[in-house]
């Protein structure tokens, strides 16, 4: 029967089979082979004789026959065409005893004879040689490498996948890749896997997504993905390469949370800041207040404005008024120093001449030198008279150290008030007196808060504590350094050095409303346009020229200066150079088109270093050329002076 | 010759008291008020030369007030000076944009403040230079 069905089949698909690539067998129900084409007989290194009608199992490893019998048997009960081998260990057996890696696929051959199989046999001895390679390629690799087909089968894993997850290799091949899926996303998992298959492009980790892991306890982990196709003869699978990035994502957190932190302490700290300015602002309010009426009417009385007095009531108001101001000048000092402690002590530099300065602290401080008969003695050096600065500020400085001066000077001493050019770009005031003098360990202390020398001293003295702490912030604030020596005994010498110019970063400027402040000064006297995007710049020149008896409009946006010289068209003009937007020279050209030759003159006033190309070029448009220097606005006014006059009002002396 | 007649706005009534006193030593008549509506009160049966206007009132501040009454045409010859602590930020500059003549840090000097008084009333404009009343 075997025989003869052999041969029918060989008559009927001989052809077929010998045609085919694979290696083919045709097998009856009780595993007896009836056909093989020559790939068999060529892989397997038998004759056509010695496989006709023996079992199949022939083929198969002797360790691994009673197995394949079984799954003979049950695919003899339920036939249908499929893939064998996927995932199973197969292995074919030559007829020399060497065995090697196959894969067999199965179908159905209904005869008249009944239901046959046929097997197509693969030998995957060099796809399995690749795979290995693949597979040592995987382990190198530092992430969990994951390879699934398009199904989600997960095909290939390595040991770090083992590790990560905690699974044992056999227990994921062959499984839903969402198995390595917490359940709240293995829903949807399948589509985002679809949608990959469908459009397989390497995919980058970190693509900003928020991925986790789940490993065999169940438990979840934060991971980041990258996804590349791989082709293979099966079809397309998908590597996925999984890095756990617990300890990044808590570093991250952590970062996140300190950040988060500092910020909110920052904010606190600034609002703290904020409050306690505002709280010494209102405090300071409110302790005048009570001061006003305390030092207000004690003072009337203390004159015997309000009618004669006992000596003695009269030296005992003397006392709460002394008192009185002590408090005051305390309330204003901690005030002062919480404002430049919290930065917003505004400064309003201008020009100011220090002779002028220099005299009226000294005169203010007149009565209580003149009570101790103490001389004192000013010198300014006249080449650094104009300087740029907050007067009032400058005033509080050399007040401090004009009173210690003569609080610690005794009787018919000596002190001496000095203003001199320091490096070109500062000055330096300074203050010596023939006193007590300080003691050398006691100099570090000397501009410290509430550091007062000795306790004695304050009772005597009725100092603050603060005064010195307060001019070092005030000076140090506008880019100055305060400092001292003495000689105990023989006296000292307080100096403070600080810019010609008022720097404008340390300077609180406040632009001119509506960017354009005419100065309506008493209608006489030439009328200037000044235009410089310097602020400070422009303040100092519209003071200085204000200050000579010049009407003044002053502006930092050369189109508003086009339209103001249109409005009412000044005598002269005071032009800076580097003007964003529109250059001098343009500037210029367009003005004089505006004043239809009326031959206004225009002054270039400039920080630029020009080359005597650029000199003759701009002067065949300008009238002059003023270089712009530090505190070198008296060149500019000589200048202006030689093309129009001022006022004939005397420039204000402030009294 | 009738004394020049002078309003002090003060909401401490100590402070008013001071300085009435003070300006009434000086020879002025004085009339005070303690806020807004006070001042506008007086002002219907008084007409004062000068106010001297504290800037922090309860309700309508000194800022606003001073604007108000500058708006009214009859008070354009009244000088009003502000008088306030200096510590509160930019208050002088505020003074001056609110529409007063003049500013005048407190606490006073009772031995000065007539004399600016004075020279505001003679002036209407603040004497050259700071005027603040102590160093």
């Amino acid at each position: 029967m075997t025989r003869r069905a052999s041969q029918l089949i060989v008559a009927r698909f001989g052809a077929f089979l010998d045609a085919a690539p694979d290696a083919m067998l045709v097998v009856d129900r009780e595993g007896r082979i009836l056909a093989a084409n020559a790939h068999v007989r060529t892989l397997f290194g038998y004759r056509a004789d010695e496989l006709m009608g023996e079992p199949v199992e022939m083929l198969v490893p002797v360790r691994l026959r009673a197995r394949h019998v079984a799954h003979r048997d049950r695919y003899v009960a339920d036939p249908h065409p499929r893939p064998m081998g996927v995932g199973l260990d197969l292995q074919g057996l030559r007829k020399d005893g060497t065995e090697f890696p196959v894969e067999i696929s199965l179908s159905p051959l209904p005869t008249d004879d009944g239901h046959l199989t046929i097997a197509a046999i693969r030998d995957i001895s060099e796809r399995r040689k690749i795979e290995a390679k693949f597979r040592g390629l995987l382990e190198a690799a530092p992430d969990a490498m994951v390879v699934a087909d398009r199904n989600g089968r997960i095909r290939l894993v390595n040991g770090q996948t083992e590790r990560l997850f905690g699974y044992r290799r056999e227990e994921l091949l062959g499984r839903p890749i969402e198995i390595l899926v917490p359940h709240r996303f293995a829903d949807v998992h399948p589509r985002h896997r679809d949608a990959y298959a469908g459009d397989p492009h390497p995919r980058p980790m970190g693509a900003g997504l928020e991925l986790y892991g789940r490993r065999r306890d169940g438990s979840q982990f934060p991971v980041e993905i990258s996804l590349s196709p791989l082709e293979t003869e099966e079809g397309i699978l998908i590597t996925s390469a999984v890095r756990d990035i617990t300890d990044r994502t808590r570093l991250e957190e952590n970062v996140r949370q300190k950040n988060h932190e500092l910020e909110m302490q920052n904010r606190r700290v600034q609002e703290a800041s904020r409050m306690k300015s505002q709280f010494l602002a209102n405090m300071s309010h409110e302790l005048r207040t009570p001061l006003n009426s305390i030092i207000g009417f004690t003072e009337m009385m203390h004159d015997g404005r309000l009618g004669p007095l006992a000596e003695d009531h009269r030296e005992y108001l003397g006392d709460i008024l002394t008192s009185a101001r002590h408090l005051l000048h305390l309330i204003n000092d901690v005030l002062d120093l919480s404002k430049v402690e919290s930065g917003t002590m505004e400064f309003f530099p201008e020009v100011v001449d220090l002779t002028v300065l220099v005299a009226e602290v000294c005169t203010g401080l007149h009565p209580l030198a003149a009570a101790k008969s103490i001389h004192v003695e000013t010198d300014v050096d006249p080449s650094i008279v104009d300087v740029v600065i907050d007067p009032a500020k400058l005033k509080q400085v050399l007040f401090n150290f004009l009173s210690n001066a003569v609080k610690f000077t005794p009787i018919e001493g000596r002190v001496q008030v000095r203003a001199r050019g320091e490096d070109g770009t500062f000055f330096r005031i300074e203050v010596e007196d023939t006193g007590v003098g300080v003691r050398e360990e006691d100099m570090s202390r000397l501009f410290v808060e509430f550091q007062q020398l000795d306790a004695g001293a304050a009772k005597k003295y009725q100092g603050t504590g603060l005064g010195l702490a307060l001019t070092r912030r005030i000076v140090e604030t506008q880019g100055g350094r305060v400092g001292a020596t003495s000689t105990p005994g023989r006296g000292s010498c307080f100096f403070a050095i600080l810019p010609l110019v008022a720097r404008q970063s340390t300077s609180v400027v406040k632009p001119h409303d509506g960017r354009l402040a005419a100065t309506t000064a008493p209608a006489v006297g030439s009328n200037i346009l000044v235009i410089d995007d310097d602020l400070l710049a422009l303040r100092l020149v519209d003071a200085a020229l204000r200050q000579i008896g010049f009407r003044t409009t002053s502006t930092d946006d050369p189109d508003v200066a086009l339209a103001a010289a249109a409005d009412h068209a000044p005598d002269l003009v005071v032009l800076d150079l580097l003007m964003p937007g529109l250059p001098g020279t343009e500037w210029i050209d367009a003005f004089r088109a505006k004043s239809r030759g009326r031959p206004t003159p225009v002054i270039v006033w400039t920080v630029k270093d020009l080359s005597p190309t650029e000199r003759a070029y701009l002067l065949s448009k300008a009238e002059a050329i003023v270089e712009k220097r530090a505190g070198g606005v008296s060149a500019l006014l000589e200048c202006v002076l030689r093309f129009v006059s001022p006022s004939p009002v005397p420039r204000e002396q402030p009294s | 010759v009738s004394a020049v007649p002078i309003l002090i706005v003060d909401d401490n009534p100590l402070n008013a008291k001071l300085t009435k006193l003070l300006l009434v030593r000086s020879g002025y008549y004085v009339q005070t008020a303690a806020d807004s509506e006070e001042t506008f009160r007086v002002l219907e049966t008084f007409a004062p030369r000068l106010i001297l206007m504290d800037l922090q009132l309860p309700g309508v501040d000194g800022f606003e007030l001073t604007r108000m009454l500058k708006r009214d045409p009859k008070l354009a010859d009244v000088v009003i000076v502000a008088l306030t602590a200096y510590a509160m930020k930019g208050d002088k500059q505020r003074a001056l944009d609110a529409g007063c003549d003049g500013y005048i840090a407190k606490p006073i000097d009772t031995r000065t403040l007539p004399q600016l008084i004075q020279s505001y009333l003679t002036t209407r404009k603040p004497p050259a230079g700071d005027a603040v009343a102590r160093p």
